[in-house]
């Protein structure tokens, strides 16, 4: 999965350089950005055999400027919830049976990620706009308490557990003005954060996003 | 190249009555690429391929030694200058007489061809004349031979054309037209450049005495759209004298062109305030239509322009705006808040 995600960080990032020459922002601009998303989350749960998949739904809330008719830099404050996932093969034992994994029941648990990130946005057009973003930053991960499907154990070892991560986003989409100041679109993401002692969250995501932009004056 | 009509009778009577005097007097005008005509042999007027247009293509095929002469039915009289050391060939449209007379040995005729002859002016030769006449007599010429110094212009090919009464009598009125119209001309261009030259000296005078009384420059960056995607950037005004500069640039993103109506700047109370717009010339930029713009920005082009306001209204009318309107009002851009 982490391959995964890092390739597909890998190839977002390539079109970004390859395309920057012939891309045409909007200088000075500024850019208010507010978008629903919605999708599917996978990590891997330690003590169980796998990765599981689960529903992802959240909000992103981002504020970009252009610094150029070429780049724009940003910044995005997202959050999101997942469904509860199922884990097999959990080698958890409960009161000394076999580890229920090999019972056949199912670990499940729930994420929820928050993370700030910053990065460029290159912008590939004026009237439609097809834009590029990478961003990276840091997040706050919460997994909720597992509880085993069938017996509805809740194992000690897996208690709720709250976590700083390293966060990177990758995002392309389409951008339409549709007046001066309103601007729609509709993107494709991958979130991907991390830290050492949690394991790989990703989520790739579908999402629309309704933003308002207009000059500011500094001074 | 220069052409010369001799005209006939009617012609020349024509064009004695309606010019009278400069037909009289003086050698017809030659009017910058045009045909020329030579004069009648009845007629008093001497054919000449005189231009006073330094530029024309008349002179410049005089300066080649090139001239074309329209020859009326009746005949026709022309004047050729020749260099000492050339040759001169005269093109007849159609076979000689194959000996032309000559009015003195100094000078060498030729046929040359049976459709042309050349003429070479011998040792101690000064002027001449020679006539000659085409078998059918449908040209006839009397050539009068000179021989100018070197540092005159001179023929070395004449063509000879035969005409109409109509052509010929034609190209002579549009030759002393040109002829007459040429010093009137001419000195319009130097009232215009002297009028350039004035105003000119009258700006700077007054840009110089604005600066010494007051200036100053204040940043605005200041940027507005609209739903086209022009996009109107004001980086600073500048204050000379009693005078405001509003600078400005118009970036036209869009796909259609964008049609400056009018550069307005506008008072917070809603007044607008007496302006003069400028738009920096610019490949892009073209003129529109008359009245209906003040020129058209084509998709891509960023120009760059002023507005100059009076110190004293724009004072007055505290923060203000810029409008750069659009021939359609809707696509007019506002920049607001602006300030001295």
């Amino acid at each position: 999965m982490t391959r995964i995600f890092s390739l597909a960080l890998a190839a977002l990032a390539v079109q970004g350089v390859a395309l920057v020459g012939s891309a045409r922002a909007d200088e000075a601009e500024l850019q208010w950005s507010v978008r629903p998303l919605g999708g599917v989350a996978t990590w891997h749960e330690e003590t169980t055999s796998g990765l599981a998949l689960a529903g992802a739904a959240g909000t992103s809330l981002g504020v970009s400027y252009g610094v150029s008719h070429t780049l724009d830099v940003g910044a995005e404050v997202l959050g999101l919830a997942t469904s509860k996932a199922a884990f097999e093969g959990s080698t958890i034992v409960y009161d000394g049976s076999l580890p229920l994994g090999e019972l056949g029941d199912r670990l499940q648990r729930q994420t929820v990620s928050t993370a700030m990130v910053v990065g460029p946005t290159w912008r590939y057009g004026v009237d439609w706009v097809p834009v590029v973003t990478l961003a990276a930053g840091g997040g706050y991960r919460v997994r909720t308490e597992g509880e085993f499907e069938m017996t509805k154990v809740r194992p000690i070892e897996k208690r709720v557990e709250k976590s700083y991560d390293l966060a990177l986003l990758g995002r392309v989409g389409m951008e339409r003005r549709v007046t001066r100041r309103l601007t729609v679109g509709g993107y494709v993401a991958l979130l991907s954060t991390w830290y050492p002692s949690q394991p790989l969250f990703g989520s790739a995501s579908l999402s629309l996003g309704v933003s308002y932009v207009h000059y500011p004056r500094w001074w | 190249m220069c052409t010369i009509l001799v005209g006939g009778k009617r012609a020349a009577l024509l064009l004695a009555g309606a010019l009278a005097s400069a037909c009289a007097k003086a050698p017809i005008v030659a009017p910058p690429a045009a045909r020329t005509s030579a004069s009648a042999p009845s007629a008093s007027v001497a054919a000449s391929t005189t231009t006073t247009s330094a530029a024309s293509p008349a002179e410049a095929a005089r300066r080649k030694g090139e001239a074309e002469f329209l020859i009326a039915p009746g005949g026709g009289v022309i004047d050729v200058p020749m260099h000492a050391t050339a040759i001169c060939v005269f093109s007849f449209p159609e076979k000689l007489v194959p000996k032309g007379v000559v009015s003195s040995p100094a000078f060498e005729v030729q046929t040359w061809g049976e459709e042309n002859v050349a003429v070479r002016a011998g040792e101690g030769a000064t002027t001449a004349t020679v006539a000659l006449t085409t078998l059918t007599g449908k040209v006839k010429i009397n050539a009068t031979l000179r021989v100018v110094p070197e540092s005159e212009p001179a023929y070395t090919l004449v063509r000879l054309v035969p005409a109409s009464e109509e052509e010929a009598f034609q190209a002579r009125v549009t030759a002393e037209v040109e002829k007459k119209l040429a010093p009137v001309r001419a000195q319009l261009a130097e009232l215009a450049r002297g009028q350039e030259a004035r105003a000119r000296a009258l700006a700077e005078q007054a840009i110089t005495a604005g600066a010494m009384q007051r200036s100053d420059v204040s940043g605005q960056r200041a940027r507005e759209r609209n739903k086209t995607h022009a996009i109107v950037y004001v980086p600073k005004t500048m204050l000379l004298g009693d005078t405001v500069y509003v600078l400005f640039e118009l970036e036209n993103r869009g796909k259609a062109p964008f049609r400056v109506a009018a550069v307005r700047v506008r008072g917070r109370r809603g007044g607008y305030v007496p302006a003069v717009p400028y738009l920096t010339p610019h490949p892009k930029l073209t003129a529109a239509p008359k009245g209906q713009a003040l020129g058209v920005v084509a998709p891509g082009a960023k120009v760059r322009g002023a507005v100059a306001v009076p110190f004293g209204e724009l004072s007055r009318a505290g923060a203000f705006s810029l409008q750069v309107a659009e021939v359609d009002p809707r696509q007019s851009i506002t920049v607001e808040e602006l300030s001295l």
